[in-house]
Order: structure tokens, then C-alpha cells, then sequence
């Protein structure tokens, strides 16, 4: 009887969520594959049928090719910009050491900063005459690394990475720094006693150990470099030069906003749909191993 | 497994030799990298006492002559950083609130009540979890216009409530499924109805979970700017989407201060809410990150 009586909340419970859910994002997420399938363009709303060609067009699609290119530059360098740092600063942060709360807070700080504050920090750090870090160089005399870091089609996209490697190092030292913490004392101690050194300690038992946090901090920067914007489109403006740092957001945004290509844009939104898609199932699985393994 | 971060790291002990070493070590490693982050955040505060012709005639680290708190007040009457902070703030605080209500509503349901379905709507709510609601923005664009929300804080508000509630779903229903059912049976014997448990007894409970996620809502919805773009215009902006504007025009203007001032006025209130509650929001950010 206490079950059934409980059961008249379900109905008026669910109903709000599932309504704003279902109206403001299921639906226009299965739209966007509808629309995909159509040829929509322009400021009339009418969308002929025309089956697969808009993936057809995509795939020929030079601007589009070179996004995909430099989004998966984006996501490899990130991730190696990342590790190195991030595997040593959680190391630090896990050691007898004082101040680790202040540390750890100036690491961990830039994750709760607007994409669009940490694109404009940035940009202002790189500016060629008046930013800190080629006045830095040319003090200490690197006078022939002062470039215009945002201003050259070589560099461009890497300095964006940098600047979002930056703001995300504190989600990979969280999560490292949390797995470092559980690993057994006495594996630690009975390496010692077998005359380890810190450094061996740290290459043969600390990373092996840890390696199902990379490969998951690994999969999450994927994911969240394949929905990059706000950092290429602040600090490269239309693309930057010759589209040297377009990344598949920002072209969608243009194809769809700028020049109303809506069925070629819903077809590429699609795509980048389906490969987010896949890699999130991905992370599922991972995650649910990681907790038999620890 | 959610790794506990609030918890006292436990210090290894190991003999003093090798301590030392890595120690200095550790010391040299975080040095370096807090040093550059935090040298940054100085010469954003510096630049923003500035006035605009001491920013671009002296060095970066040049101490203005005379601290400018005018680049404020002008960030925030002139650049109308005022009226964005007030709509960052109500979107922020009343999107966050709205999602996380909604959510812990539903998650409840699901997570408590049996019935046919509970699987199926849990399922549901999920998938919008593995896919950015920014990849729906094509037609939401055309169903604001249809159903006649195009201006005003009005469509951001309902997407900013909608695309919290997967995540928020997710993280309240592991919340509710953790609550101990003995209280729930006692009040229904003494008569409590099923929404009046809910009420007094269940939603307090889960309080912790609630505050947790709603200030994951409230930190992402305030730095939110894909959305705001297409949703809103410049004169309605929120503060991100107010800072881009004003970035295009200090190309033109050349009145950088104004800008840096604009920035800090965006950044200090979430590097202080996240100073005094750091464990609360560093575990729900780890929480969904595994879970997800």
C-alpha cells in the first residue's frame, strides 16, 4: 500500500524534466540528424529531401577536412602538453610538502574560469609588444622566439592548445593526484626496502598503476577538444590565417550562422555527434572496469 | 569508484635521505608553474589600474603611477558590465536552481519509487549526457523563434535549465539511491504522505548532493558562452558574451583596462566561491568525470 500511494509521484515528478529535456534537447538533437538528410539553406524555411548528399558534399568538403585535421592536432598535442605536467605536478602535490592546500588551489583555480576569460588571458599573454611572455623572452635574450604567437599559421593552433591544456591540467591533477593516493603504502615501502630509488619508484610502480586514470583522462580530453569553440573562436578570429586553427565547431558555426548552409551544417554536427557518441560509451566501459580494478 | 578528495592525504613516511630529495624536488616543480599562473593574475590586476595610454606606453610589469579604480566603474556603468553581471547572475542562480529542482525530482522517481519504467526514463535523461547540447543548436534556434521566445534572457534560461538536467539526473539519482529507506517507511506508518517524505524528509537529506550540483550548474552556466552567443544580443549579453563584445571594440577603442577591469569583475567571484568551497565542487567535478 506505501509503495502504491508513492507511486502517484511519479507522474508529476517526472513530467517537468522530462518535458524541458525532451522538448529543448532530445528532440532537436534527433532534428539535427533529421535535418541532415535535407537540402536547407538560406533564409526560406523549406527542406527538400536530399538523402545522403550533404555527406557526400562533407567529406569533399575542404574546410571541413582541414577542421577535422586540426581538431585531432588539437586533441594529440593537448594530450601530450598535458601529461608531463600534469603526472609531475600531482606527484609534487602528493609529497610531504607545506602550502599543498595553496598549490593545489592555484593548480586546480583555472577549471572554474570561462573559456572565453582564460581565451582572453591568453591572447593579451601572447600579444607580440605588450604581452608578459615575449617581453620575458626578450629579456632573458630569446629575442628570435618573440614571434607573434597568434599571428603566424605555424604557431597559431599550438598556442590555443597550450592556453586550454592550461585550464584543463587541473582536472588531470585531480584525478591523478586521487589515484596516486590510493595506491598501497606497502607496495611503495617493500620497493624501497628492495632499494628503489624515487625516480625508478615512480616509472616502474607509480605510472603503471595509474595508467587506467591516464587512459581515461586521455579519452575525456578527446571529447572535450572535439567541442572546442570558444578558445579558437576568440583567439583566432574567422579561423585565424587561411583557416590554420578552424576546428569542427567553429566551422559548423559558420556554415550554419554566417552563411546558412543549415542541412550541410546539421549533417556535420552529426558527424561530430556520432564520434562524441561513441567515445562517451567508450569512457562508460572504462569507468565501470576501474572500479573492479582498484 | 568516487575517489574521496576532501579526504587527508596520508604523508608516506620513508627514510629522511630520500625525502629531501624529492622534496626539493616538489618545491621546484609547483614554484615554478604557480609562479607563471599566478604572475598572470598580477598582470591582469596590474593592466586594470592602469590608465589605456600607461598600458601601452610602459613595460607590462610597470607599476601604474597612480592606481585607476575608474577602469571599474567605467567597466561597469560605460561597458555595461553592471547589467551582465546581473543577468550572468540571475541565469546563473535561477537556470542552476530551476535544473538541479527539476532534476532532483525526477532523479528521486527514479531512483525510489519502483515502477515499470524506471530503467527506461533513467536511460533517457543519460543520452543527452554523452552529447553537448551545443550540437542541437540549429534547430532549437528555429523552435525559439517558433514558439516565440527569440529575445530576452527567456531561451537561454529554458536551454541552460534543459541541458542541466542529464547531468544533474545522473548525479541525484546515485545520491537518493544512497539514502538509508528505514526513514522513508517510519514516515509513511505515521501517516506522512509519499510528496510530504519527499518534502521534509528525503530532500533534506540529500541536501549535500543538492548544494554539490547545483554549484557545478552554477559555475558552468556563469562561464557559459556558445550559447549565449546565439542566443542573446549585445545589449542583453550575459558576462562572457559581454567580454567578447568588449574585446571587439578595445581593438578600435584601444581602452584595454576597461577590458582587464571587466575580466576580473567575471573572475573573482568564481575563484572566491571556489576558494571557500573547493572540496564540494572538486568532488562533484571528479564524481563526473568517472561517472561519466
Amino acid at each position: 500500500m506505501y509503495q502504491s500511494s508513492r507511486r502517484k509521484l511519479v507522474i508529476p515528478f517526472l513530467v517537468p524534466a522530462f518535458i524541458v529535456y525532451s522538448l529543448l534537447m532530445f528532440v532537436p538533437l534527433a532534428l539535427t540528424v533529421a535535418y541532415s538528410l535535407t537540402n536547407w539553406q538560406g533564409h526560406i524555411p523549406v527542406r527538400p529531401f536530399y538523402g545522403l548528399r550533404n555527406y557526400v558534399l562533407l567529406f569533399g568538403d575542404t574546410q571541413f577536412l582541414n577542421s577535422i585535421r586540426n581538431t585531432f592536432v588539437f586533441s594529440l598535442s593537448g594530450a601530450v602538453i598535458l601529461f608531463v605536467p600534469a603526472t609531475f605536478i600531482s606527484w609534487a602535490l602528493t609529497q610531504r610538502i607545506k602550502l599543498r592546500a595553496l598549490f593545489r588551489y592555484v593548480v586546480i583555480a583555472p577549471l572554474v574560469l570561462s573559456p572565453v576569460v582564460v581565451a582572453l588571458l591568453w591572447k593579451m599573454l601572447y600579444d607580440p609588444q605588450l604581452g608578459p611572455i615575449n617581453n620575458l623572452l626578450r629579456l632573458i635574450g630569446l629575442n628570435a622566439l618573440a614571434i607573434p604567437w597568434l599571428g603566424d599559421t605555424r604557431t597559431e593552433l599550438i598556442a590555443i592548445v597550450i592556453a586550454s591544456a592550461w585550464q584543463q591540467l587541473g582536472m588531470w591533477v585531480l584525478l591523478i593526484s586521487a589515484g596516486m593516493e590510493r595506491i598501497p603504502k606497502e607496495i611503495l615501502e617493500a620497493s624501497r626496502v628492495d632499494g628503489a630509488t624515487e625516480w625508478q619508484l615512480f616509472w616502474r610502480v607509480t605510472l603503471p598503476l595509474l595508467w587506467g586514470i591516464l587512459r581515461l583522462l586521455f579519452i575525456l580530453w578527446i571529447i572535450f577538444s572535439l567541442q572546442v569553440f570558444a578558445q579558437v573562436f576568440i583567439m583566432a578570429p574567422a579561423g585565424g590565417f587561411a583557416g590554420a586553427a578552424d576546428v569542427m565547431v567553429t566551422t559548423i558555426y559558420e556554415r550554419a550562422f554566417k552563411s546558412n548552409q543549415w542541412g550541410l551544417a546539421c549533417a556535420m554536427a552529426t558527424f561530430l555527434l556520432v564520434l562524441i557518441f561513441a567515445l562517451s560509451l567508450l569512457t562508460n566501459r572504462l569507468t565501470q572496469r576501474e572500479t573492479v580494478e582498484f | 569508484m568516487i575517489p574521496d578528495v576532501s579526504q587527508p592525504k596520508v604523508a608516506l613516511a620513508r627514510p629522511a635521505r630520500v625525502v629531501d630529495g624529492s622534496r626539493v624536488v616538489s618545491y621546484l616543480v609547483l614554484l615554478l608553474f604557480s609562479l607563471a599562473s599566478i604572475g598572470a593574475f598580477f598582470w591582469v590586476v596590474l593592466i586594470s589600474l592602469k590608465t589605456a595610454v600607461e598600458f601601452l606606453t610602459t613595460s607590462p610589469w610597470a607599476f601604474p603611477a597612480k592606481a585607476q579604480l575608474q577602469n571599474y566603474i567605467s567597466a561597469w556603468e560605460k561597458a555595461n558590465i553592471g547589467s551582465f553581471f546581473t543577468n550572468s547572475a540571475f541565469v546563473a542562480i535561477f537556470g542552476g536552481g530551476m535544473s538541479v529542482l527539476v532534476s532532483a525530482i525526477a532523479a528521486y522517481v527514479i531512483a525510489r519509487v519502483p515502477f515499470k519504467y524506471n530503467k527506461l526514463f533513467g536511460n533517457y535523461f543519460l543520452i543527452g549526457y554523452m552529447i553537448p547540447e551545443m550540437l542541437a543548436v540549429i534547430p532549437l534556434y528555429f523552435i525559439m523563434q517558433d514558439i516565440g521566445v527569440s529575445s530576452g534572457l527567456t531561451p537561454l534560461l529554458l536551454l541552460y535549465i534543459a541541458s542541466g538536467v542529464p547531468f544533474n539526473t545522473f548525479v541525484l539519482r546515485g545520491f537518493f539511491e544512497s539514502l538509508p529507506s528505514e526513514l522513508e517507511e517510519a514516515a509513511a506508518v505515521d501517516g506522512a504522505s509519499p510528496f510530504r517524505t519527499f518534502w521534509q524528509i528525503m530532500l533534506p537529506l540529500a541536501w549535500p548532493g543538492l548544494v554539490s550540483t547545483f554549484l557545478l550548474n552554477f559555475l558552468s552556466l556563469w562561464n557559459e558562452f556558445f550559447l549565449a552567443l546565439i542566443f542573446l544580443r549585445k545589449e542583453n549579453a550575459t558576462l562572457p558574451l559581454g567580454l567578447f563584445y568588449m574585446q571587439q571594440r578595445a581593438y578600435y577603442t584601444a581602452n584595454w583596462p576597461d577590458l582587464f577591469a571587466g575580466v576580473l569583475i567575471c573572475t573573482v567571484p568564481v575563484l572566491i566561491v571556489f576558494a571557500v568551497l573547493q572540496d564540494q565542487i572538486t568532488r562533484g567535478m571528479t564524481a563526473g568525470a568517472l561517472k561519466g
